[in-house]
Formats: structure tokens, C-alpha cells, sequence
């Protein structure tokens, strides 16, 4: 069910946009939303993002398969939800109300790896999970979209041991269907470029592609642990709608408006470093590509490589000079498919994961040796990322805008 | 036959106690790694970057990936391994695989 636009590089879960994201940077935009709006209205965006673009990616899986009782449309539910590394999520429920019992859920299971010995959480993580259960009760049952509202009581991340989430009528029945198909993503790009060592940028991307193409969340858990981190197969619907409704949110607060597009540039550097660059001190890179050896050319073309296998868009070097600039150009951001079809004719260029990737490349490159043993520890992020970057990133043309091309500049600083 | 020295450290980015590295100094052909871990109950997965990537599983519930390019060697221990126990079962494992690897004949 899994497809790839060569046009755009863009990745299709049964015609449903995808891209793979690891669970620090899950776990950082999800807090980042609940910062900029308060957990209780940055839970329920979370929740009605989740039901919504589940609900898409749950009709194109039974569309494809033809499954058609309750029990085959739940069971392809929970079955693609692990799939894709998310845990395991058993759903009953008839069409008012159902619950969900989840294991190893994605969030709430990193969560409490990553935080649980130092801090007492005190709500519920999986907002992901929660939406999806919702949406599958919906598509089992051939309900609308937002008929039903999930809630989850108990996460794993409070300290018990599974996650239970309860499933009943909306009472406000949110008809917002703010969904983004494969047509409108693929519309949202201009014609493909080709940048600086393309040849191996390509030939990367493509044993990287292969490769994840058979990754999938482990029998026993639904969960994917691969370069050290815990990888997800995810809606990139979920992380525009909502990086994009939190922003038209705050949108009449300059202050946390501002804030909130820092800190979306901000989960570039924490996809950067974590994912880009657990692959590449990863067994599996050394098997597939082979050990670094610090060239700071091939680096760029590694890091770009990744973005394009991960989904991200069909990024390209546009210009690189070691030590002083990066140029990367883009005809197609994931980004740019949920704008150009809800935001359109923005007024500056908006794509702040690229920004932040961008910067977070030349970070990478320079600043880490990496002919030594490199640890990818919170307290190296620190290092790297906070007081004094030594880079500058400015978006200077965005599909976002009407651009050609999104490019963004990174300079010294 | 050298004996080995072997340097196990835990892996970058590791969870927890979970991932090791096991240093071996000599290259280790790749079949004589699958042959001499089935003797320690060991059995071969097929790893989607097979053959660059060597994976072999426990029943134990561990596994071990191997780099034949690279001679790279990455234990992963079992998560329901209880955190307290893990740094000791690791030097075990690793322990078992030097003795194995003392009988293997190297090449150069």
C-alpha cells in the first residue's frame, strides 16, 4: 500500500500522505502545541487532527482492501496502527460509544522512556491514539467524520501500565475535514529540480527507501526501533493540521505567534539531530552507505538524501561551500501541500521544519567530529543548538508564497 | 590463535542499557560470524539490508546486527530485561561471544 511520487518524493500510505518522523521530534511538537495553546485546547486540536486524517488514511485502507464488516474494518485498523509503529491499539465499540485498550502506544511509550524517571506526568500523551480510535469506530461503523469523540483516561507516561481510552458521541459534532489527498499534495509542487551531487544524493535516498520500505512496527509491540530511535510512519496531515491551526490560532497574539513559529523551526533541529543523525551512526548506515568520514560533502548529500527517503520532499543542494553556505531548493515540501490547500497566498514563507532542518545540517556538519565516537545525548543537543548556533536560516522564496521553489539560505552567523 | 581483545561500551543513542557495541580488533568473515553464533543458540533473521547487514536473534530475546563491511558488531538486549540487569547481561553476552570468537580463524 506504501507508494512513492517520483515526481515529488513524496511517500502514500493507500493514497494517503505519510512521512516518517521520530519520536523525539513526535514528542516535541506535540508539547510545543500544548505550550503555545494550553494542554487543554492543544489536546482536543491534537485529538480532532488525529480523527480527521485517520479517518482519511482509515477510508483509503478500507477502499484499497475491501474490507467490510465491523470486525475486518477494526481489525485493519489496529493492524496498520502497529504497522506503522505506532503500538498496539485493540478497538471494540458499536456506533455510539466504544473504548480502545493500547500497549506500547508511540507517545505516550517514548514519553516515558525518554522522561518518565524525572518527571510525574499529569495527563495523558497519546493524543495520536486517542483521534485514531475514534476514527476507526467511525469508519467501521460508516459514520461521518467527528460523530464520535475519544478521550484517553490513563497513558502509560502517568505510570500505569497500558493506556485506556473511552469512545462516545460528540456532542459537538465538528464537521471540519480539513484533510489534504494525494492529488492536492502532488498539486502543491512545481516542476523538479536537480541540485549538487545529485547522483549520490539520489542513489542514497534510494537504498534508504528500500529499506524502510520493509521496516515495520515489531510483532510485539507495534513499535519501530531503528538508528536509535524509535521511528514512526506518520499522517503528515496530523503534523500540518496541527502545526498550521495552532498557528492560525495564536495568530492575533504577535508574542506567541512569533514563539510558536520558533519553536516549529526549533523541531527541525530536533528531527536534524536525532533522526539524520542517528542514521548516520547507525549499523544500518554503516552497512547500507558506510561509515562517515567527516567530508563535509558527502555530509550534505547524506543529510539531504535522508530528508528526500524520510518524505519530507524532494530536497535538493542548491549551493554548498564548506564553512559558509547552504543553499537547499525544494519543488515539493510536505509542508506546503496542507498550506497551499487551507492557508494559500501567505504573506511570508511559512515552511519551518525546513528552515530549521537546513540550519540544523550545518550544525551537524561543522560542529560535531565525526572521525570520533559521536554520543547523541540531550546534553550534546544542548550544546549544539542552545547559546550560539554560529548559523543563520532565512526562508527566501516558499511554495507557501506562490515561489517557484521553496529555498532557504543558511549563512555564518 | 591471538586471543581477542574485546571492548564492549554502550551504543550511541541508547535507551536506557539497551544497545551495545561489541569491539572485536580482527575482521571476522561473515559466514564463519553466523556459524559460530549458532553454537551460542543463536538464530539468523533475514535483516531487509541482508547481506550487508548480519542480524541474528536469541531465544533470549536479544540480537545481535552485524556490519561484515565494517566488522561493526551491535548487541541489543531484550526490553523486558529489567534496567538493573542490563549492564551485567551485556558483559555477559559479550563474554560468550569473545570465548566463540577465539576459535575462529581470521583472515590477514
Amino acid at each position: 500500500m506504501r507508494t512513492i511520487s517520483k515526481q515529488t518524493d513524496f511517500i502514500y500510505m493507500a493514497d494517503t500522505p505519510v512521512i516518517y518522523h521520530c519520536h523525539h521530534f513526535n514528542l516535541f511538537l506535540d508539547q510545543t502545541i500544548d505550550d503555545a495553546l494550553g494542554v487543554e485546547a492543544g489536546t482536543r486540536l491534537k485529538v480532532q487532527v488525529a480523527s480527521t486524517t485517520a479517518y482519511q488514511l482509515l477510508s483509503n485502507l478500507v477502499k484499497a482492501s475491501g474490507a467490510e464488516t465491523v470486525m475486518e474494518r477494526l481489525e485493519l485498523a489496529s493492524t496498520y496502527f502497529s504497522g506503522m509503529g505506532h503500538g498496539k491499539l485493540a478497538i471494540t465499540g458499536n456506533k455510539e460509544q466504544g473504548k480502545a485498550e493500547g500497549s506500547y502506544l508511540h507517545y505516550g511509550f517514548t514519553w516515558s522512556q525518554k522522561y518518565g524517571k524525572r518527571i510525574n506526568r499529569l495527563n495523558p500523551a497519546d493524543a495520536f491514539a486517542t483521534g485514531f480510535s475514534a476514527a476507526a469506530l467511525e469508519v467501521a461503523y460508516d459514520l461521518e467524520p467527528g460523530s464520535l469523540l475519544a478521550t484517553e483516561h490513563e497513558c502509560i507516561a502517568q505510570k500505569v501500565k497500558n493506556c485506556h481510552i473511552d469512545i462516545n458521541k460528540n456532542p459537538s459534532q465538528n464537521n471540519d475535514y480539513n484533510i489534504v489527498t494525494r492529488e492536492d499534495a502532488e498539486q502543491s509542487t512545481s516542476d523538479a529540480i536537480e541540485g549538487q551531487f545529485e547522483e549520490t544524493v539520489t542513489n542514497v535516498a534510494k537504498g534508504l527507501t528500500d529499506f524502510t520500505a520493509a521496516v515495520g512496527g515489531d510483532e510485539e509491540r507495534g513499535i519501530v526501533e531503528a538508528f536509535g530511535v524509535y521511528v514512526t510512519m506518520h499522517l503528515s496531515g496530523y503534523y500540518n493540521g496541527i502545526s498550521y491551526q495552532a498557528l492560525n490560532q495564536c495568530k492575533d497574539n504577535p508574542a506567541i505567534l512569533q514563539a510558536l513559529g520558533e519553536l516549529l523551526k526549533e523541531s527541525g533541529h530536533v528531527c536534524v539531530f536525532n533522526t539524520f543523525g542517528g542514521m548516520l551512526i547507525s549499523a544500518e548506515w554503516e552497512g547500507l552507505v558506510g561509515k562517515p568520514t567527516g567530508d563535509p560533502n558527502d555530509l550534505i548529500a547524506y543529510l539531504t538524501a535522508i530528508g528526500r527517503a524520510l518524505g519530507f520532499g524532494k530536497w535538493c543542494i542548491k549551493e554548498f561551500v564548506a564553512g559558509e553556505k547552504f543553499v537547499l531548493e525544494t519543488s515539493s515540501t510536505y509542508e506546503n501541500a496542507y498550506c497551499n490547500k487551507y492557508y494559500k497566498n501567505q504573506s511570508h514563507p511559512s515552511e519551518y521544519f525546513v528552515q530549521g532542518a537546513a540550519l540544523a545540517f550545518m550544525v551537524l556538519i561543522h560542529k560535531l567530529d565525526w572521525t570520533q565516537p559521536i554520543d547523541l545525548t540531550p546534553e550534546l543537543y544542548d550544546s549544539l543548538f542552545k547559546g550560539g548556533l554560529g548559523w543563520k536560516v532565512e526562508q527566501t522564496k516558499g511554495l507557501s508564497t506562490n515561489d517557484e521553489v521553496t529555498q532557504v539560505i543558511v549563512t555564518k552567523a | 590463535m591471538k586471543d581477542q581483545k574485546l571492548i564492549i561500551r554502550k551504543e550511541s543513542s541508547c535507551f536506557n542499557n539497551l544497545k551495545w557495541r561489541i569491539f572485536i580488533t580482527q575482521q571476522i568473515p561473515h559466514d564463519q560470524f553466523i556459524s559460530q553464533l549458532i553454537t551460542l543458540d543463536y538464530q539468523e533473521k533475514i535483516h531487509p539490508l541482508y547481506p550487508k547487514i548480519i542480524e541474528m536473534s536469541h531465544t533470549e530475546g536479544h540480537s545481535i546486527i552485524f556490519v561484515p563491511k565494517t566488522n561493526r558488531i551491535q548487541l541489543k538486549l531484550n526490553i523486558d530485561l529489567e534496567e538493573h540487569t542490563r549492564i551485567e547481561k551485556a558483559s555477559i553476552i559479550a563474554q560468550d561471544i569473545i570465548e566463540v570468537f577465539k576459535t575462529v580463524k581470521y583472515q590477514g
